[in-house]
């Protein structure tokens, strides 16, 4: 089983939960939106959602 | 199980690391030209390649020595020189097809890799996993393993796509 | 043993060379590489000197440690006296040049006078000599590493050189080494150019002992691991440095078009992951490290196929991108490529070209001045190998832009034009957004080399890291999380300070340091490596002290020949007048405030022990054994 994916909001910098394969995420906390990237099972933050 | 020395030339970074701690092991110091293993770095420096003894089951360099001085130990898998017989003719090291026997100049006698007693140094600080040293048997087992994620990945990805 | 490394002395005036011994108080007292050049810059140049006459002088070397089993102990220093800010000029390289200098014998080599025909210097077990390098000026900086290799029979040979941009005395000039090993700034490089000095070859056999061996290996062992497990490591191995932009970018804290906006809105197609699908071909590492952070790149198809290098940095992804509005992989590698041919330092030229190409927009320039260039924004791309060219060889347009910030401003003529050229104390900004980021814009502020984040950048002070984490490594608070804050930022500097100052100075990488991650090796553990191999006892305190007393005389060096004191150590107007226009809530609309930044300018002076105007007291160069500069110990 892959483990739960987390990032820290870079705005507000609380934990994020990032569903797998997710290719945005919302931070539940500042409402920032963010694009997502993949490699392999590892999420991290490609750049800003576009307004 | 006899283990063997393993190159993954892909993984290798060519930061030349084995080489230095190789002579600080066996010289005491750090010195890349006294090292038992040599990375190969083609023109472009995009090519990188260990070259080290390869422990040949039929070594050449066995066959040609005029003293017997070379000769196989079969405990840890490996070609060991006798220095009370090597004259440092240096024929060993024109017939060994991997360009993996070095001449100490200082010594001045031959030089190979003759695993460090069953532990080699070079693996543990290979930062990639380029060198790694591994039960016979089990020798391309990491390799096989790699391939067939890769395939796996691959035609996952085809399926996923190919999906309505 | 790396005490036993001699340094040599070239007068490129007469052809003599002298080699000898370094005195153990040197050692002491600077350690090697980055220190010790200071000492020797600061008692060598005839102060008030021009920089590009002959009284000029240039150090090469290698750390303490250089060549020996510390891991990534292959970095390289050159200094001067900069010929962009007429202060201490200083550039740093990784690759495997100053290992190779050291196994010939060598840690430290000094260049006085100018030679009166192209030279280069050949330095082999012991050897140092002097060879003719006319057949060489005017090739690239690849050619010139091949040739001399096939000239001197040995493929194993490593080479330092520079390439037409020096010898056409392009003000921001550099050294390099390998495909794209750079020394890139403050124009060392420039200075090699006026001495006719072209390259460096070394190639050794001479060992570099350990006084305790297996202890050496084992502390090797434990460092490396101390390393390769931390998070960045695994990024930077990955990814490169281009990690960074992903959150740089992401939050807004990046220059765009010069000044005109903090993120790139069009990112998608700048992105590591779209250089990985398209263009890796490799990763590479610099001499004994194990983090490999080094890509290579080829380009497959199109006009540009068969092109090939290592690289691409952060700083590649915005110098050659972002900052000048470029967002697309193939401009951006080939510009990479070309100032690694001609041999300039790609952040200058950014930013001077990034200048020009705003004052363009606003009509401050016409096409009168830059000799029928049309500078808009939207041809940039195309634009940039011509502009690359031109630097490097003067020609038009190409010869303002390569006379780096305070002179082109000059020779232009146009008082209103001054204040879009983003500097400090003349060397061009970086590609970072400091104005959320006290702690950043402090440390560029004050930099020793001009604006720069490698002297004091405390990245880790954006990960909004636990204050007591960052109190552990900042030896004390107070501390805050924020990275918007104000509070004990001064203190991250000033600690950052010594951090670089001893890393440059035994010659392993700033990588691993705390400049990325909190748990990387400090002053403890290169204690105990010097100890191993060097038989040298210093305590954690003492390497402090090291590091302080080399960023001392480096200030003093800016003092006596720059005339660089509290003026000069401001962030430029833009950052105090201009709101952020972009970005994260939490950058956006924020400025530099003036007076907290004297505070904090204060408080850093304060802790280094200098006067309102940032000049070290007389009992603080007493305390640091600088009170006797110069002192002509070698």
């Amino acid at each position: 089983m892959a483990e739960e994916q987390k990032v820290r909001c870079l705005n507000c910098f609380v934990r994020i939960t990032v569903p797998p394969k997710a290719q945005k995420l919302t931070c539940p906390n500042c409402g920032v939106e963010y694009v997502m990237a993949w490699r392999g099972s590892q999420a991290k933050i490609a750049g800003p959602a576009k307004k | 199980m006899q283990k063997m020395l393993i190159v993954d030339t892909e993984k290798c970074t060519g930061c030349r690391f084995c080489e230095v701690v190789c002579s600080v092991k066996h010289e005491r110091g750090s010195n890349p030209s006294k090292a038992r293993i040599h990375i190969s770095k083609l023109e472009d420096e995009r090519i990188l390649v260990p070259i080290v003894c390869s422990q040949c089951e039929e070594a050449p360099c066995i066959v040609v020595c005029p003293t017997h001085a070379r000769s196989r130990e079969e405990q840890i898998g490996r070609v060991l020189v006798d220095y009370d017989r090597c004259i440092g003719c240096k024929i060993c090291m024109a017939v060994c097809p991997f360009g993996a026997i070095s001449f100490d100049w200082e010594a001045k006698r031959i030089i190979s890799c003759n695993l460090c007693d069953g532990d080699p140094t070079c693996v543990k600080f290979c930062a990639t996993q380029a060198l790694q040293y591994v039960d016979v048997t089990a020798a391309n087992r990491k390799r096989q393993k790699e391939v067939a994620a890769k395939l796996n990945e691959s035609r996952r990805e085809f399926v996923e796509s190919s999906m309505p | 043993m790396p005490l036993t490394r001699k340094i040599a002395f070239i007068d490129l005036s007469s052809g003599k060379i002298r080699k000898e011994p370094i005195p153990k108080q040197l050692r002491q007292l600077y350690l090697g590489g980055r220190g010790l050049d200071a000492y020797l810059l600061y008692n060598y140049i005839k102060p008030g000197c021009d920089p590009l006459a002959p009284e000029n002088v240039i150090t090469v070397s290698g750390g303490l440690l250089c060549g020996s089993v510390a891991p990534a102990a292959g970095r390289c220093h050159s200094g001067t006296k900069s010929p962009l800010t007429n202060g201490f000029g200083s550039s740093n390289m990784g690759g495997f040049f100053s290992p190779e200098m050291t196994f010939a014998g060598f840690h430290h080599l000094v260049f006085t006078g100018k030679a009166d025909k192209p030279v280069y210097l050949w330095v082999h077990n012991g050897e140092v000599e002097l060879r003719d390098a006319r057949h060489l000026w005017g090739k690239d900086c690849f050619e010139t590493q091949k040739l001399i290799r096939e000239e001197l029979g040995d493929e194993e040979i490593q080479v330092m050189c520079v390439g037409q941009a020096a010898e056409n005395l392009v003000r921001f000039a550099n050294v390099r080494t390998g495909l794209k090993n750079t020394g890139g700034r403050t124009g060392v490089g420039c200075v090699w150019g006026s001495k006719n000095l072209k390259a460096i070859a070394a190639r050794g056999t001479m060992g570099v002992g350990n006084k305790y061996p297996q202890e050496a290996l084992d502390y090797a062992q434990k460092w490396q691991r101390q390393v390769v497990d931390t998070k960045v490591a695994e990024a930077l191995g990955y990814d490169g440095t281009m990690f960074i932009w992903n959150v740089t970018n992401t939050v807004g804290l990046l220059r765009y078009r010069n000044f005109i906006f903090n993120q790139l809105e069009d990112w998608e197609n700048l992105t590591v992951e779209k250089f990985h699908e398209k263009y890796h071909a490799g990763v590479v590492g610099c001499f004994g490290c194990p983090i490999h952070c080094r890509h290579q790149w080829r380009i497959k198809e199109g006009p540009l196929a068969g092109l090939y290098g290592e690289g691409p940095e952060y700083n590649t992804q915005m110098c050659m991108g972002g900052l000048l509005g470029i967002t697309d992989w193939e401009s951006v590698l080939h510009g990479s490529h070309l100032v690694d041919k001609y041999g300039f330092d790609m952040a200058e030229f950014a930013n001077i070209a990034a200048w020009a190409f705003e004052i363009y927009e606003k009509g401050i320039i016409n096409e009168k001045d830059t000799g029928g260039l049309k500078l808009q924004w939207a041809d940039a791309g195309h634009l940039l190998p011509q502009l690359l060219e031109m630097v490097a060889y003067r020609k038009g347009f190409g010869d303002l832009l390569a006379e780096g910030p305070l002179r082109a401003l000059k020779r232009l003529g146009k008082p209103e034009a001054e204040y879009y050229l983003l500097h400090i104390k003349g060397l061009g900004n970086m590609i970072s957004d400091e104005r959320p980021t006290p702690a950043l814009a402090l440390g560029v502020a004050t930099s020793s080399r001009g604006c720069d984040h490698l002297r004091s950048r405390p990245a880790i002070d954006l990960l909004h890291l636990p204050e007591k984490v960052l109190e552990e490594v900042f030896d004390g608070g107070p501390m805050d999380s924020n990275f918007t804050s104000y509070v004990g930022k001064a203190k991250e500097i000033w600690v950052m300070e010594r951090v670089f100052s001893v890393v440059d100075s035994i010659g392993t990488c700033k990588f691993q340091t705390v400049f990325f991650s909190p748990h990387m090796p400090k002053f403890e553990e290169w204690a105990k490596m010097i100890y191993y191999i060097t038989g040298m006892e210093f305590t954690p305190q003492e390497l402090r002290d090291i590091g302080e007393r080399v960023y001392t005389l480096e200030r003093m060096f800016n003092y006596r020949e720059a005339k660089h004191t509290r003026k000069d150590d401001y962030v430029p107007e833009r950052y105090f007048a201009e709101p952020v226009p972009g970005g994260f809530p939490i950058v956006k609309g924020r400025r530099l405030e003036r007076e907290k930044f004297d505070e904090m300018l204060d408080e850093y002076y304060a802790l280094h022990g200098w006067d309102k105007e940032g000049i070290p007291t007389k009992e603080t160069l007493e305390k640091l054994g600088l009170s006797k500069e110069p002192s002509h110990i070698i």
